[in-house]
C-alpha cells in the first residue's frame, strides 16, 4: 500500500507578517503589504517588503547570519516557523528520516559588497580591468562571499540549524520553484526514503538588482494609481503586470502514520502533484488530478497562480477552463499574489499555505484588486468577501515567467 | 508488485578532453588531461589561472538552427549539444512515446552570467565612496541589458530549452546543489520513471562556473589548486601533493528509460539504474563532516536500494576532486561501508583529467562508469605519484585497468553537505 503524506506545520514570513496565521488574515481581509519602496532619493517603485524581519530572533549565531543573503535569512525563519508550528519534538525526531528541499535560484548580491573590490579593478581607460581585479579587487571580498549566494545554502544552513539529515535538495525552476520542491518532497516520503520532510522556498524579489531585472523583463505593473495596494490585479481586465515582493514559506510534510503517532494536528492530506515544462499547464493540472483520483467535478476551488501578467492569466484561466471542461462553472478559483507581491521562488509555497487553510476553515479568501472579469473568464473568480463553502480538495497552482508548470491537489484528511 | 525497472539507453557528452562520449572515453582511458591556462577570460591577476576548458565548440550552431536560442549561456550551449547526442544515440526520437510522458531533470548550473558587464555598470555607478547610486545601476542596467540576457542567467533556462527543443511535455525539473547536482537529477529522474511519472527522462548537468566571479569565489575559499605552472599534473586526487580542486565546465547527458518500454523497442541498453542513495552532513557549509557520516550512509542506502552488497561492488568511481579534506574523508568512509573489501575495489577519480565540472561531475561520472561495465576498462587516477598514508586505497594509478566489471558505484558530495551515491548494473535481462 502506498505511503499517505500529510501536512503538519506550516510557516511563513511575508510582507503583512510573522506566520501563517497573519499571511491567511491578510488575505481574507484583503489586507496588502505592497506600499512604495524608495531606493535612493530619486528612486521610488512598489513592493512588498518585510518591514520588520529580525532575522537575529531566528539565528542566534552572528557568524552565520553574516554569510546569510537575505533571502536565506528568511528561508531559515519560514523554516523555523513551520517547525515550530508543527509541535514536533526535535530532539525525539530521528534525524537521519527527516530532510529538506528548499526552492531558490540566482541570488542577488547586495552591490555595496561588490563596490569596494570593484573601485579597485577600474582600469587607466575607466573600464574594469580584470588583470586588476584579480590582483586588487578579489583580496577585498570577505573569504565566504560566495558562499552567501550559492543557491543550495538555503537548505544547508536549514539542515545545520536543525540537523536534518535525510535527503537534501535545491529545486531552482524559477517561480515554480518552492512548490515543485514541496511536490518532490512528497514524493521522497511516499517512496519511502525519509518520513518527514521541510520543504518550501524564499526570495527577496525587492532586492534593487532583482527588481531591475523585472523592469528589464517589462512585467513590473504599469498601472496607475496613489494607493500602491491596487496596482496588482490578477485576473482583473485592469490587470497590468507584477507588483514585486519578499517572502518565505515552508510546509513540514509527514508520513501519515508518523504523524497519527505523536498525535499531530493534520492540516491537509497531499492528493497528487503534477510537473510539466513551461507552456504545460494543463498537462500539469491534469497529472495532479488524476494522481489524486479526484474527478474535476469533485473539486471545487483552485487557488491559482493569478500572477497579474494579462497573457499570462490568460494562459491560465483557459487551461483550468478545459481541465475542469463542463464544470468550471461551479469552480471557486482565488489568487493571493495581491497581498504579499510576487515572491518568486516562494509563491508557490505561499499559495499552497493559503489553501491549506482555506481547506481547513472551509473558507475561501476573495482576489485582492479584481473588479471586472476579463470577458474570456469561464469561471467565477472569488470576489469582495471570503466565500464560506464546504470544500474537501483543492488545487494550487504555480505557472509563470517562463518557469515551469506545476499543480498540487491536497485533500481533507478522512479518517 | 514488482517495481519499474529503469535503464541507460542514450549517452552524450561535452567535457574538457572532447566534445562526445567516444573522444571523451578515449581520452579518459589515455589518462590526458584537459587542463590548461584560462583563455575565456583574463585570469593573469587571479591566485588560480588554470582550468579545464571546452575546446573548438561551435557557438553558432544551435542559435542558427532556432532563433530564440540566441544569447545562450555557455551552459546551455554544451547542453544541448550533450542532449543532442544522447537523444540520437537512444533513438528515443523516432520511437513515438507520447510527450507527456517524456521529461526532464537537470542539475543544470550558471553559465549565462556576463561579469564585465555587471561589474563595468556598478563600477560606473559607484557614489564616490564605496557605495552603489543604486538608480545609476538602475538607469544603466535598463539601457544596456536586454530581456534575453537577464533571462538566459536563471539555471532554468537550460531545462526550458531542452524541454522545448526535444519536445519533452512530461515533468521538468533543475536542482542546483553543488558538486552533486546532476548525481541527484539523476537519481531523481530515476524515481519518477520507477513511480509511474513517466516512461523517458532527460537528466545529467551542465555548469561552467570559469568566469571571474566563480574563480574569485572559489579561490577565496581557498579550494582551487594553484599549481599554475603545471596545469596538466593540477589536479591530483588522492596524491599526497594534492593542493585543491581544478575547475572545469561541460555537460553529460543520459537517457534513462523504463526497461519493459526500452525492450519493446528493441533499445540498446548501456546498464541498468540500480541504487540510489541521498543524505545531508548537516555539519558545516564547506567541509565534510570528519566522520563522514553522511557520505557513509549515502553508499550504504544506493547500495540497499540495488539489492547489492558490499562484495559485490567491482568499481568505484570516486568522488575525488583533489582537495585535502574531501579525499581523506571519501577514503575513509569508503573503508566504513566496504570493511576490508575497500583495499579489494578499484577506486579511480576521473576529475584528475576532467578537472571538477561541479554540477556537471556527476553525470559525466556516471558515463565513465557504464562504459567501465561496458568496456571492462577503468579509467585512472592520473597524477597519482606520491603516496598518501591517509589515502590507502587502489586509486588505478595513471593507468586504465582491464578487468570485468559488473556493478559499479558512482559518488557524488557537493558544497553545503548534500551526499549522493548512485549504483548502476550490467545488464543481465
Amino acid at each position: 500500500m502506498k505511503r499517505r503524506v500529510v501536512i503538519t506545520g506550516l510557516g511563513a514570513v511575508t510582507a503583512p507578517g510573522e506566520g501563517a496565521e497573519l499571511l491567511w488574515k491578510a488575505a481574507l481581509d484583503q489586507r496588502s503589504g505592497i506600499d512604495f519602496l524608495s531606493y535612493d532619493d530619486d528612486w521610488t517603485s512598489v513592493g512588498a517588503l518585510v518591514r520588520d524581519f529580525e532575522p537575529e530572533k531566528f539565528i542566534e549565531q552572528k557568524k552565520a547570519l553574516k554569510v546569510m543573503a537575505r533571502d536565506i535569512q528568511l528561508a531559515v525563519a519560514g523554516a523555523k516557523l513551520a517547525i515550530d508550528d508543527s509541535g514536533l519534538n526535535l530532539s525525539k525526531t530521528n534525524r537521519e528520516r527527516f530532510g529538506t528541499l528548499v526552492g531558490s535560484g540566482v541570488l542577488n548580491h547586495e552591490l555595496d559588497e561588490l563596490a569596494y573590490s570593484l573601485q579597485n579593478a577600474v582600469g587607466d581607460d575607466g573600464k574594469i580591468d580584470l588583470r586588476k581585479f584579480g590582483e586588487e579587487g578579489l583580496p577585498a571580498l570577505f573569504p565566504l562571499w560566495l558562499l552567501k549566494y550559492l543557491p543550495n545554502m538555503s537548505a544547508c544552513h536549514i539542515s545545520i540549524f536543525f540537523n536534518l539529515e535525510g535527503p537534501n535538495n535545491t529545486i531552482t525552476t524559477g517561480a515554480s520553484a518552492s512548490l515543485q520542491a514541496v511536490g518532490e518532497a512528497y514524493h521522497i516520503i511516499e517512496r519511502g526514503s525519509a518520513d518527514l520532510m521541510l520543504a518550501g522556498g524564499a526570495e527577496s524579489k525587492v532586492n534593487p538588482v532583482g527588481m531591475t531585472h523585472y523592469e528589464i523583463l517589462g512585467v513590473l505593473s504599469k498601472a496607475t494609481g496613489n494607493d500602491p495596494k491596487t496596482l496588482y490585479r490578477p485576473f482583473d481586465s485592469d490587470a497590468a503586470g507584477v507588483v514585486v515582493g519578499e517572502g518565505s514559506g515552508f510546509v513540514l510534510l509527514e508520513e501519515l502514520e508518523h504523524a497519527k503517532k505523536r498525535k499531530a494536528k493534520i492540516y491537509a492530506e497531499i492528493g497528487g502533484f503534477g510537473s510539466s515544462y513551461s507552456l504545460g499547464h494543463k498537462i500539469a493540472m491534469r497529472a495532479a488530478l488524476d494522481a489524486s483520483r479526484i474527478p474535476p467535478s469533485g473539486l471545487g476551488y483552485v487557488q491559482a497562480a493569478g500572477v497579474g501578467i494579462r497573457t499570462e492569466d490568460a494562459l491560465e484561466a483557459e487551461a483550468i477552463y478545459e481541465v475542469f471542461n463542463g464544470c468550471a462553472r461551479d469552480l471557486l478559483v482565488s489568487a493571493s499574489k495581491p497581498v504579499t507581491g510576487f515572491t518568486g521562488f516562494s509563491a508557490g509555497v505561499l499559495d499552497l499555505v493559503v489553501s491549506t487553510l482555506s481547506l481547513q476553515n472551509g473558507l475561501i479568501p476573495p482576489t485582492m484588486n479584481f473588479k471586472n472579469a476579463d470577458p474570456s473568464l469561464g469561471f467565477q473568480i472569488v470576489k469582495g468577501e471570503p466565500v464560506q463553502k464546504k470544500i474537501k480538495s483543492a488545487m494550487t497552482n504555480c505557472f509563470g515567467f517562463n518557469g515551469q508548470c506545476v499543480s498540487m491537489v491536497t485533500k481533507k484528511l478522512e479518517s | 508488485m514488482d517495481r519499474r525497472r529503469v535503464v541507460i539507453t542514450g549517452m552524450g557528452a561535452v567535457t574538457p578532453i572532447g566534445n562526445n562520449v567516444r573522444e571523451t572515453w578515449r581520452g579518459l582511458l589515455e589518462g590526458r588531461s584537459g587542463i590548461g591556462k584560462i583563455s575565456i577570460f583574463d585570469a593573469s591577476g587571479f591566485p588560480t589561472q588554470i582550468a579545464g576548458e571546452i575546446k573548438g565548440f561551435d557557438f553558432s550552431k544551435w542559435p542558427e538552427k532556432d532563433e530564440s536560442l540566441c544569447l545562450l549561456g555557455r551552459n546551455s550551449h554544451f547542453a544541448l549539444e550533450a542532449a543532442s547526442e544522447a537523444m540520437k544515440d537512444s533513438g528515443v526520437e523516432n520511437a513515438r512515446i507520447p510527450k507527456n510522458r517524456i521529461g526532464v531533470y537537470f542539475g543544470a548550473g550558471d553559465g549565462g552570467f556576463d561579469f564585465s558587464e555587471y561589474a563595468s555598470i556598478i563600477s560606473e555607478s559607484l557614489n564616490g565612496g564605496s557605495s552603489v547610486k543604486m538608480k545609476d545601476y538602475r538607469d544603466k542596467s535598463l539601457k544596456r541589458l536586454t530581456p534575453k540576457s537577464v533571462l538566459e542567467q536563471e539555471p532554468y533556462q537550460t531545462v526550458n530549452h531542452l524541454a522545448r527543443v526535444f519536445q519533452a511535455q512530461g515533468t521538468v525539473s533543475n536542482c542546483l546543489t553543488a558538486c552533486a547536482a546532476s548525481s541527484q537529477a539523476i537519481g531523481e529522474a530515476a524515481e519518477i520513471i520507477r513511480r509511474g511519472d513517466a516512461d523517458v527522462m532527460i537528466t545529467g548537468g551542465t555548469h561552467s562556473m570559469i568566469h571571474p566571479l566563480g574563480v574569485a569565489g572559489f579561490n577565496l575559499l581557498t579550494a582551487l589548486s594553484v599549481r599554475n605552472d603545471d596545469p596538466a599534473r593540477a589536479s591530483r586526487p588522492f596524491d599526497k601533493g594534492r593542493d585543491g580542486f581544478v575547475l572545469s565546465e561541460g555537460s553529460g547527458v543520459i537517457i534513462l528509460e523504463e526497461l519493459e518500454r526500452a525492450k519493446k523497442r528493441g533499445a540498446k541498453i548501456y546498464a541498468e539504474f540500480a541504487g540510489y542513495g541521498a543524505t545531508a552532513d548537516a555539519f558545516r557549509l564547506t567541509d565534510p563532516h570528519p566522520d563522514g557520516k553522511g557520505a557513509v550512509q549515502a553508499m550504504r542506502l544506493s547500495l540497499e536500494d540495488a539489492l547489492v552488497s558490499i562484495d559485490g561492488i567491482d568499481y568505484i568511481n570516486a568522488h575525488g576532486t583533489s582537495t585535502e579534506l574531501n579525499d581523506f574523508i571519501e577514503t575513509s568512509s569508503v573503508k566504513q561501508v566496504f570493511k576490508d573489501h575497500a583495499y579489494r575495489i578499484p577506486m579511480s577519480s576521473i576529475k584528475s583529467m576532467l578537472g571538477h565540472m561541479i554540477a556537471a561531475a556527476g553525470v559525466v561520472e556516471l558515463i565513465a562508469s557504464i562504459l567501465t561495465i561496458r568496456e571492462g576498462i577503468i579509467p585512472p587516477t592520473i597524477n597519482y605519484e606520491t603516496p598518501d598514508d591517509a589515502c590507502d586505497l587502489d586509486y588505478v594509478p595513471n593507468n586504465a585497468r582491464e578487468t570485468r566489471v559488473k556493478n559499479v558505484l558512482s559518488n557524488s558530495f557537493g558544497f553545503g553537505g548534500q551526499n549522493i551515491a548512485l549504483v548502476v548494473k550490467k545488464f543481465e535481462g
